[in-house]
């Protein structure tokens, strides 16, 4: 200690005050912001790569009795097109959000466990390369389809290690999502800044604590049943076995348990982001924000009870349980479309990119919850159930309710992250490709599905007549997939020449707004504004303006 | 006033331990949720078993009860404690804990990452993969544990 006493004081750095820089800084870094823009990359890299799989799958069924993919190369398409844009994709996008903007929203400098976030990331990362590596294999990728019924998963009906790789990703990104689920609840109840009750809460926080204990409930039991797969697969244990005394609809049951709220993790995160976009572009307070609170707890609880509505025509399940708490689940929902209306109503609304794309997720997202319900309903799932009516139907959700969140998202935040806004004029192209590109895709598959075209067949006979409406399909797929070069060619170029953005472009109302952009190390260097509800730094910088409703 | 203004921005930035200071977050609505949660899949899962005699959803709805039930026990026990420690204050609040120094970089997490992907790797191509996972896996834990000790 003397020694270091008798040092002079420019040799003595305090510890970590010289931070590693380039890769090893990338590598080691346990930093909310860092992980969060790490997550958000990888995600869409990940992106481009399921991406590409569409696009084969859609040239494959552009018209009759195509052989453009093999049928073994696309059973492996569908099945990992599937698992990387849910489980690489759009989570891993949703994820990186939280750790960059959860504790900035509740004024934290960091998560509560900063080098578990770091490990959930790697976890997600190198989970991603094991699943894809699965194509380099002699025998190809997994291709026994997204949720993996038993018992065509068993080692007579897909040997191959490809499989067993996809059971490896699975059981890290359970992992991994526990990992993140826990730091978020953690970050939540402990280290909200003074004043920060949980009903002044920015509404992305508050869906991101509802999803984590979404996560909690469910990512285990994916990651048991990957295990109990794997012993079936490799020690004989036939757990989903008929023939050594299985039961192969356990699998189902445990699967479905983490599918139907997996769908409610992918969504609700994005949920949170149109609510702070509509609140901030209409300058107004979220309307009914309570009301809304109580809608998105209510649809994580009844989420849990709904699992085997996705295993009606087993024959096997409770219809009336399913059925009638899945009606009940889009009783929150419908409230949660009232309080944007009634949020945007009388606003005074200014039609940037994030709205655009708000007002995008507000069309598909009713149609993709519309078609919901008549799934629910058992007499009619019984004959749509399995065919490309599901297929519009999920997509429509999930690129309506997800994949429009990512770019609102996108452009709502990138001027926080960069301190660069990005230009208006290819995110209007970017937005009316993918919006006209969503439509044209799913919005015939409906059709299609009641017509019978059922799902993941290679392809089909030209006397089925799909062929005019599958070309219609392909060509918005190929829209769709255009459309990504305005968005990325606006991501590069805004990085060095967009218009700088200031600390608060969008007058915003929650204190990730209060920060420079980016933000420092530590988030914020200046002292909090006083917060007294949920919109903290409106209030500081409109102190004039009057409550609800005057605004 | 009814709230606490943040006076000293510090008070704000360096916000760890906050379960003994005024207007630091209570629990106790962490408490209610996940009470309310338990209940919730406690009934359903009892619902379910009467009108389906379906054993799988049964067990999925009481064992995600009793997890939440585990959570809520424990936000209810750290409730109390905090409790006890306002009590104790009285007059003389206690000292702050001794922090050490925020952890700003960690190669630990990485290692850990790898080596838990080696282990289960291995398990699919090769047994000495397994072996070099677990060797990563509990080198990093000793690494990350002593850094947690000594800040570095």
């Amino acid at each position: 200690m003397t020694v270091i006493d008798t040092r002079p004081p420019v040799a003595t750095p305090p510890p970590h005050a010289a931070p590693a820089t380039g890769v090893l800084a990338f590598l080691t870094t346990t930093d909310h912001k860092r992980i969060g823009l790490a997550y958000l990359v990888t995600a869409i890299a990940f992106f481009l790569v399921g991406g590409a799989m569409a696009g084969m799958m859609r040239a494959q069924l552009a018209a009759p009795e195509l052989d453009l993919v093999g049928e073994d190369t696309y059973n492996q398409l569908f099945t990992m097109h599937g698992t990387v844009m849910l489980l690489l994709f759009i989570s891993p996008f949703a994820i990186g959000l939280a750790n960059y903007i959860v504790p900035l929203q509740i004024g934290a400098r960091d998560m509560a466990f900063p080098r578990l976030n770091a490990l959930g990331y790697w976890l997600t990362l190198f989970a991603g390369i094991v699943m894809l590596g699965g194509f380099l294999t002699a025998d190809g990728a997994a291709k026994f389809g997204w949720y993996a019924y038993a018992n065509l998963t068993d080692d007579v009906r897909s040997p191959g290690i490809g499989g067993d790789l996809w059971i490896v990703g699975i059981a890290l990104l359970g992992l991994s999502g526990v990992m993140t689920a826990v730091n978020i609840v953690a970050t939540v109840s402990r280290l909200r800044a003074p004043g920060m009750t949980f009903f002044r809460m920015p509404i992305f926080t508050w869906n991101w604590f509802v999803t984590s204990l979404l996560i909690l409930m469910t990512f285990p039991v994916l990651t048991a049943a990957g295990v109990m797969l794997f012993s079936d697969r490799h020690l004989d244990s036939h757990i989903f076995d008929p023939v050594g005394g299985g039961y192969p609809l356990l699998w189902q049951h445990l699967f479905w348990w983490f599918g139907h709220p997996e769908v409610y993790i992918l969504v609700l995160p994005f949920v949170g982001v149109f609510t702070e976009i509509f609140a901030v572009v209409s300058r107004r307070p979220v309307f009914g924000y309570k009301g809304l609170v109580f809608a998105t707890i209510a649809i994580g609880f009844l989420s849990v009870g709904v699992w085997a509505h996705h295993m009606f025509t087993t024959g096997n399940v409770l219809l009336p349980f399913f059925s009638g708490m899945t009606m009940l689940i889009a009783v929150p929902t419908g409230v949660k479309f009232f309080n944007w209306i009634g949020t945007m109503w009388s606003g005074h609304l200014e039609f940037r990119l994030p709205l655009v794309w708000g007002i995008g997720f507000l069309l598909t997202f009713l149609l993709g919850g519309l078609t919901g319900p008549i799934l629910a309903a058992a007499p009619l799932d019984f004959h749509v159930s399995d065919s490309y009516f599901v297929v519009a139907h999920f997509h429509y959700v999930l690129l309506g309710g997800s994949m429009f969140g990512v770019f609102a998202a996108a452009y709502y935040w990138f001027p926080k992250f960069t301190g660069r806004m990005l230009d208006e004029r290819l995110g209007w192209a970017h937005f009316l490709m993918t919006f006209v590109g969503v439509h044209l895709t799913f919005g015939v598959q409906h059709v299609l599905g009641l017509r019978g075209m059922p799902r993941r067949v290679v392809s089909y006979l030209e006397s089925d007549g799909f062929g005019a409406l599958n070309l219609v399909s392909t060509i918005g797929a190929f829209l769709l997939a255009a459309s990504v070069v305005p968005f990325l060619w606006n991501m590069w170029r805004s990085l060095r020449r967009g218009a700088r953005a200031g600390d608060n472009p969008w007058d915003g109302q929650t204190l990730e707004w209060w920060t420079s952009s980016p933000p420092a190390p530590e988030n914020f260097t200046a002292p909090l504004p006083p917060i007294r509800s949920e919109r903290p730094v409106w209030d500081h910088n409109h102190p004039d303006a009057r409550a609800p409703g005057h605004a | 006033m009814a709230d606490r203004r943040v006076s000293p921005g510090d008070d704000v930035l360096h916000e760890r331990d906050t379960s003994t200071r005024p207007g630091a977050p209570s629990m106790r609505f962490e408490v209610v949720l996940f009470g309310v949660l338990t209940v919730f899949l406690v009934l359903a899962g009892v619902v379910y078993y009467v009108w389906s005699d379906e054993w799988a959803g049964t067990v999925l709805l009481v064992l995600g009860g009793g997890l939440s039930g585990i959570t809520g026990g424990y936000f209810a026990f750290q409730v109390r404690l905090e409790r006890a420690d306002v009590a104790d204050a009285g007059e003389r609040r206690p000292e702050p804990k001794d922090e050490p120094e925020p952890i700003h970089a960690s190669i630990w997490p990485l290692e850990m990452g790898g080596g838990l992907t080696l282990t289960c790797l291995g398990l699919v191509l090769g047994r000495f993969i397994v072996l070099l996972g677990l060797v990563l896996v509990v080198h990093s834990t000793i690494g990350w544990i002593r850094q947690s000790r000594t800040g570095h």
